[in-house]
């Protein structure tokens, strides 16, 4: 019981430690997320007072030539003049990017020097002939850091959902809900990276105990995992309980609105599937009608596997599952590795 | 009881030994000398002592803790080589983070010595001078009310007066709270009006490891003729033996002078030089007596 | 003008504070015996008179508190101090003095020796190492004990010759 109640006091101290030591980090990274999320936020704030002053809307589906409806679409992006280039430029890739690359900022530029620099300059060796052991000081304090940039990254996530709903309005439907983009502009993605980028930090610092050379390794393992992510990760997740279904004609679509779309294949009844390159090259020139007659006499139809837009919320909080599953790995490996070698 | 403990204490640093089979029961409330030559291991010993590194073979205990352990952690303070200190904090703030980090800590015996050393609190600890910083880390090792206190070469850094004060301060809190002291020096000097016990490593090997009488006692310098010298070997053991002109002064491990020599006693100097000089003799501690 | 600071180390408590002299080859704690001896001969101390206390050495000189109590162990067995526990350690008793006419005789027949010896060619360094060895003999007493009064008690203990 004493032991827990020397425990509890223990973390203020530590948060004390962390004050002094780390002012500069602690109010930084942190800070850097929520800057972000107002810049964000004021971003989004006159597009969507002008869009409600114009009542328009945000409609689900649009038809194409309509320039008399209130919906918002593509085709009416010139009648909005200069406020359409504005809303458009909004939309770049760029932009989701830099957010993105927050979390990998936190663990570059404040993760690794934390640790590394503890090391590099000697001042574990006074920190470790303390009371408080190494396992719980490290934990205590950078613990405390990745606690607050997680948070931090979580509201920037929410303030930059809000502001890419803006940027979908002209597409009165928005992206690619599985494309990147939407995926990690969401608090829990947003906080999951920082988690990872911070606990690579604790591991490569605690291995690698130089700051340079931390640095760069950082850059490369964490760059190896959104790599990972964002390639082959989503091809062998995104599949996981996937449905397939044989499209009787090329006019009608028989699979559900924003399905995810993994593979299309030609096959006969029973039959394997084909080279779908080899029969994609058959058809060039082939208009939607002799398309259908050429297959039918072949007896082929096109298949595909897809993933409805309902799995969408389950595969996004696996894929941050696994991403807080490595981040766990990973500190106690640092964990680990700093009993075994804790001060030398 | 013994307040250091080692027994076939080992460390390795990729394919050299830095410390083999290591033996030594120090007993409680002696200040203990750590001599030997550079790289014979002192500072890996102090490491291992004070919980900065891990024996590749054997075990340590200080107090009747492992080395390292949280327990031992709290009673022993070590202040390292290098001096480690956070050199980018001001020195107010890195008595605050001590504070937050330790259990015991007597701030009024921080703030009294640092005032008294004219070290001001707003300093930036890296802009001090070495002299300085290592009264700074002595000052911090101290405040934390240890049971032991393990020194690496810190005093280098002082200039002669500091050097004396700080001896004195530590001698009287030796006197004062039974603080047992283990320090490594390459002053040979002082060691007799300071040291109570001797450890000399040698090659990364306890070569002796006794109390300071004991070894007086036990050692007699012999003055004679050179030609003597070489039987002598056989009457008596025989640490070094120098040759000056027809006369050889011979440090000895006897009470009694041989027939035909002339003894003195022996100084503390002459016998660290002496073992020093001759890394095959051995003067080691018998199996620990229960207390 | 050389101004004599007072060394406020130790509150004056003691007559006498102790000073190493460290090229001697003496150990520590028979320095500081012979210091309260040569105090004692010349006045300085007297019966009563506390001696410095351990924690006031230690600090002013850098020395070992055992060293102290050794010096004060051994005064305790020449039956010169004594301790009193919490309080300090006092002087109980002068050394024999020898009386004055005593002195005089033998200062008439050491100076006849040393004419003597300056006939006989003998220099200044050659008289000290005769007298160093005449009296380290003496004092050895063949293994039967000292013939010199006050070291018996310390013969017992073993003490360095």
């Amino acid at each position: 019981m004493t032991a827990l109640v020397i425990k509890a006091i223990k973390v203020p101290r530590m948060t004390r430690v962390s004050w002094y030591k780390h002012r500069t980090l602690v109010l930084g990274i942190p800070g850097m997320f929520l800057f972000a999320a107002a810049l964000l936020v004021s971003a989004s704030l006159l597009p969507r007072h002008w869009i409600s002053a114009q009542h328009f809307t945000y409609c689900q589906t649009y038809s194409g030539n309509d320039t008399s409806s209130r919906c918002l679409t593509e085709n009416s992006l010139p009648t909005l003049g200069i406020f359409g280039e504005f809303v458009t430029y909004w939309r770049t890739e760029g932009a989701v990017l830099a957010v993105f690359s927050l979390a990998a900022v936190a663990g570059l530029f404040g993760g690794v020097p934390w640790v590394a620099r503890e090391f590099e300059g000697g001042g574990f060796r006074f920190t470790w002939t303390q009371s408080v052991s190494p396992r719980r000081w490290l934990l205590g304090t950078f613990g405390l850091l990745t606690l607050l940039a997680a948070v931090a990254a979580a509201i920037c996530g929410v303030a930059a959902h809000w502001w890419f709903q803006v940027t979908q309005f002209p597409l009165g439907g928005g992206t690619n809900p599985w494309g990147w983009e939407s995926i990690e502009t969401t608090p829990l993605s947003m906080a999951s990276w920082t988690l990872l980028a911070m606990a690579f930090a604790l591991l490569l610092g605690v291995t690698i105990r130089r700051v340079l050379p931390a640095m760069i390794a950082f850059a490369v393992t964490f760059g190896g995992c959104v790599l990972a992510a964002q390639t082959w990760l989503p091809e062998f997740l995104f599949r996981v309980g996937e449905s397939s279904v044989r499209i009787t004609d090329s006019a009608n679509q028989t699979y559900p609105d924003m399905s995810y779309i993994a593979q299309t294949w030609y096959a006969r009844p029973g039959g394997p599937k084909l080279n779908t390159m080899a029969v994609v090259e058959q058809l060039r020139g082939y208009s939607l009608a002799q398309e259908d007659h050429w297959l039918a006499q072949r007896h082929l139809s096109e298949w595909i596997a897809y993933q409805p837009h309902s799995h969408l919320v389950w595969l996004v909080l696996a894929r941050n599952g696994i991403l807080v599953a490595v981040a766990a790995v990973a500190v106690l490996a640092s964990v680990w590795w700093l009993r075994r070698h804790p001060a030398e | 009881m013994n307040v250091i403990e080692t027994d076939g204490l080992g460390k390795r640093y990729r394919q050299t030994w830095a410390l083999r089979d290591c033996r030594l029961f120090i007993p409680a409330g002696q200040v203990t000398a750590l001599v030997g030559p550079n790289g014979a291991g002192k500072t890996t010993l102090l490491r291992i002592l004070a919980g900065l590194a891990t024996p590749t073979a054997g075990t340590a205990t200080v107090l009747g803790y492992a080395a390292g352990s949280q327990q031992a952690r709290d009673a022993v303070s070590a202040v390292d080589q290098a001096v480690p200190l956070y050199r980018y904090l001001r020195v107010r703030d890195l008595l605050a983070a001590a504070r937050a980090l330790n259990d015991r800590w007597d701030a009024d015996l921080a703030v009294q010595r640092l005032s008294s050393l004219k070290l001001p609190m707003s300093a930036k600890v890296g802009k001090l001078s070495g002299g300085q910083q290592a009264q700074l880390a002595l000052t911090v090792a101290l405040a934390r009310r240890p049971r032991l206190l393990l020194l690496d070469e810190p005093l280098a850094s002082l200039d002669p007066l500091a050097r004396q004060e700080v001896l004195g301060w530590l001698m009287t809190c030796v006197a004062e709270d039974g603080l047992s002291v283990v320090f490594s020096s390459h002053v040979i000097t002082e060691l007799e009006r300071v040291a109570t016990y001797l450890v000399v490593l040698s090659q990364g090997q306890v070569q002796v490891a006794a109390t300071v009488d004991s070894l007086l006692d036990s050692h007699l310098a012999l003055t004679g003729p050179a030609a003597d010298a070489g039987g002598l070997a056989g009457q008596v053991p025989v640490i070094t033996a120098q040759q000056a002109g027809r006369q050889a002064q011979v440090l000895a491990r006897t009470d009694a002078a041989p027939p035909g020599w002339a003894a003195r006693p022996v100084t503390m100097e002459e016998l660290v030089l002496g073992y020093l000089r001759e890394p095959s003799a051995r003067v080691l501690p018998r199996l620990a007596v229960a207390q | 003008m050389v101004t004599v600071k007072p060394d406020n180390v130790d509150d004056g408590v003691s007559p006498i504070a102790f000073y190493l002299d460290r090229g001697l080859g003496v150990p520590t704690y028979l320095q500081f015996v012979h210091q309260v001896d040569y105090a004692l001969r010349l006045g300085f101390l007297g019966v009563g008179d506390q001696l410095p206390r351990i924690k006031d050495v230690t600090r002013s000189l850098a020395v070992n508190p055992d060293t102290v109590m050794k010096a004060y162990r051994e005064l305790e067995l020449r039956g010169i101090a004594a301790g009193r526990p919490g309080v300090g350690t006092f002087i109980t008793r002068a050394p024999d003095v020898v009386g004055l006419k005593q002195l005089a005789t033998l200062q008439k027949k050491l100076s006849t020796w040393l004419a003597e010896a300056a006939e006989a060619g003998v220099d200044e360094l050659g008289i000290k190492a005769l007298f160093t060895a005449a009296l380290r003999d003496f004092s050895d007493g063949g293994g039967a004990g000292s013939r010199l009064p006050g070291r018996a008690a310390a013969r017992r203990e073993g003490g360095a010759a």
